[in-house]
């Protein structure tokens, strides 16, 4: 096991920078989701660990050994692609057997591997089937279990769920989380499904336009997002931002979404972005001290029965996810409150200010 | 099923349920077998799909691949013979609600897939008439697409004031979406009605699953008389019961957000579940339990106080009687509910 270092990597095709100078460590024992819309880059990157391309500028290592110019197979490298990579007409135990038995490994040493394979992806009632026989979620589980038995440095997933039907995702997605937990291996998966990279990740690399724009572990990227694509792109629905609406005066900042103005760090007059979570404003629907009325413009319903709420101060419209009740018998309008601990600011660059709201709530 | 004027009318249901053919059928594109439609009260039962002035935006969008985005969008009102004002007109406020004022001069190899959504979405918007047949066209987009085009077709709608049937058989795009339902199951309308009945108080257990994120739990339950009162055991316990409930076999619907996580309260049923799986869906968590042997989900918000005290592997949970749903077990429909006391 290592970890996997890249250093000032990036790939051009022609003008198109598909990856743009980024250095980061894939730290060892850890589970890396590289998260992120399509064309932000993320296979790309993750092709140039492979060896599957060639990086234009940087450098690749795998441990302390530097592999940018060494061919895949040299890699130590174990791959699961959308599609399962398994030999087709044997059975389950054959699949995982036969990379053991290309590195020499002895039959009793093999069979204890397979054994302890089988049992934590879910494959030993199944390891004497033809793998013909399995759905492509089983199939998924065989190719995983091979690629993880022959124990290479480094694990990269690319997108391994996304061709599994609806009903088995949910059993491989459990599969892989006992497999990495089990395993504390160096695993590198890539996705665009953030429920797979919420779920999955010890740490996710959020990508963007051929960066990475933040790294940390899902739940930090969750509740303090960098920058305003990170605070976007994760939450159902993600963050909303006000490019308007309020006004830094010295240390306050004031809003019509604000009953009060809230005191701010001097980092906060750079502001031009404010940002909030739609689940993490508070809704009530009487008159409460710190909230301010706002008018109901639309309604829905969302996960787990909440409902998802458009609302409107004065021009300044949201979106508020609050409790079934609340949004079922608020007719007209609604209070709400947006608490300091869940405010963001960003500021021309999109990027987070450290304005002190956070420490104070 | 009825759609009237001013609807977000979405027929909700499974992969290859028929709403495809159901939809084809409301166009023109499809003859019905029997039965009749009718538009504005007229029946066009008889009528081709040019008589019945219906815009359509089908599943899959074949744009012309060689003509720009804005002859992509003026070609049928070309073949309607609209004039050239009205066609400008049409043209500037369909690519104005669905933001592509800029790609009119590009090509489609040219677009991203939403962009190509858009496109197509728009070109099926442009037509003179205030009904509108949508079959999943956001279907196979990624998330965050999805989540902009339904706030676009949502403001589109009441920015046109006409009407929409839409088919989806993504259970959150139908509760974000739609005004009113139509549950598509076993080839017939299983439940119509407001989207907000349809979700607190289902008449079709294929409802209650079709229209909840997560699904609804279904359990196997058992009703017996008690003196005067009728009792449904389940995995989780036994509750009283009220409807007409006969002796016998029982369907138990609980949606996910009813299981509750901790200490349970007067009068709940209670049990401690197995913990198989816990999935962050961005501000929610939906838990995988198991209850003897037979699987079951709750969700909570994330920032859940219930949710921070959840240890590895077991977690006690608890149903209020009134969250119980029976349905029959052959007809699934609904027959009865749980008895709240205290």
């Amino acid at each position: 096991m290592a970890d996997v270092r890249v250093d000032g990597i990036s790939k051009y095709f022609g003008d198109f920078g598909a990856v743009k100078e980024v250095s980061t460590v894939f730290e060892e024992g850890t589970v890396t989701v590289l998260l992120g819309p399509s064309g932000c880059g993320k296979t790309t990157l993750m092709r140039m660990i492979v060896g599957l391309e060639t990086p234009t500028t940087g450098s690749v290592m795998i441990g302390d050994t530097d592999v940018t110019r060494v061919p895949t197979n040299k890699r130590q490298i174990g791959m699961v692609f959308q599609y399962p990579v398994i030999y087709r007409g044997t059975t389950v135990a054959r699949n995982l057997e036969l990379p053991l038995v290309a590195a020499k490994m002895d039959s009793a040493a093999r069979k204890k591997r397979i054994d302890e394979m089988a049992e934590i992806i879910g494959l030993t009632d199944v390891l004497e089937t033809n793998v013909d026989r399995l759905d492509n979620a089983g199939r998924q589980k065989v190719a995983v279990a091979r690629e993880v038995a022959r124990q290479p440095e480094v694990l990269l997933f690319d997108e391994p769920i996304t061709n599994v039907d609806l009903t088995s995702k949910l059993e491989l997605k459990r599969s892989l989380k006992q497999l990495f937990t089990e395993l504390r291996q160096t695993i590198i998966y890539v996705t665009h499904d953030q429920t797979e990279a919420m779920s999955l990740a010890d740490k996710i690399a959020l990508m963007n336009t051929g960066r990475i724009v933040q790294l940390d572990a899902p739940r930090v990227v969750y509740d303090r997002p960098d920058d305003v694509f990170a605070g976007w792109f994760l939450g159902s629905p993600g963050m909303n931002f006000l490019r308007t609406g309020f006004v830094v005066e010295g240390s306050s900042l004031h809003s019509p979404l604000l009953a009060s103005p809230i005191p701010v760090g001097a980092e906060a007059q750079h502001a031009t972005t404010m940002g909030i979570r739609p689940e993490q404003l508070t809704a009530s629907l009487d008159e409460q001290p710190d909230h301010v009325r706002a008018e109901i413009v639309d309604k829905a319903i969302t996960i787990g029965g909440r409902m998802l709420l458009g609302v409107k101060v004065q021009d300044l419209e949201i979106k508020a996810v609050v409790e079934h009740d609340i949004g079922k018998n608020a007719s007209s309008s609604i209070w709400i409150k947006l608490p300091q601990e869940n405010l963001h600011l960003f500021d021309a660059h999109d990027r987070k200010i450290e304005a002190g709201l956070q420490s104070v709530g | 099923m009825s759609v009237n004027p001013g609807d977000f009318y979405v027929v909700s249901g499974a992969p290859s349920s028929g709403k495809s053919v159901l939809l084809r059928i409301v166009l023109g594109l499809e003859p019905a077998d029997a039965g009749s439609v009718y538009l504005g009260g007229k029946d066009v039962t008889s009528k081709g799909p040019q008589e019945r002035h219906v815009g359509y935006v089908p599943q899959s969008f074949a744009l012309f691949p060689n003509k720009s985005v804005r002859e992509n969008i003026l070609y049928p009102m070309r073949l309607d013979k609209v004039g050239k004002v009205e066609m400008q007109e049409t043209l500037g406020r369909v690519c104005d609600l669905l933001a592509i004022e800029d790609l009119l001069d590009k090509r489609p190899d040219q677009l991203s897939g939403g962009q190509k959504q858009r496109t197509a979405i728009a070109r099926g918007l442009a037509k003179q008439t205030d009904f509108f047949v949508l079959d999943d066209p956001l279907v196979g987009l990624d998330f965050k697409l999805r989540e902009r085009l339904i706030d676009d077709l949502k403001a589109t709608r009441s920015a046109l004031g006409v009407t929409f049937l839409y088919s989806t058989s993504d259970s959150l795009e139908s509760l974000l979406l739609a005004s009113r339902v139509g549950v598509l199951a076993n080839g017939g309308i299983s439940e119509e009605g407001d989207l907000d009945e349809v979700y607190d108080s289902p008449q079709a257990a294929s409802a209650m699953q079709a229209l909840g994120f997560p699904s609804a739990n279904l359990i196997d339950g058992g009703v017996r008389s008690v003196g005067s009162s009728k009792m449904c055991s389940t995995v989780l316990g036994e509750v009283e019961v009220s409807g007409d409930v006969a002796p016998g076999p029982v369907l138990v619907g609980i949606r996910s957000e009813h299981v509750q996580v901790g200490m349970a309260r007067e009068g709940a049923v209670a049990c401690t579940a197995k913990l198989l799986f816990t999935e962050d869906v961005g501000g929610s968590e939906i838990l995988y339990l198991e209850v003897d042997g037979v699987a079951m989900s709750t969700v909570l918000g994330s920032e859940s106080a219930a949710l921070a005290a959840i240890g590895s592997g077991s977690v006690d949970i608890a149903v209020d009687p009134s969250s119980f749903v029976l349905f029959d077990p052959v007809s699934r429909t609904r027959v009865g509910q749980g008895v709240q006391h205290g």
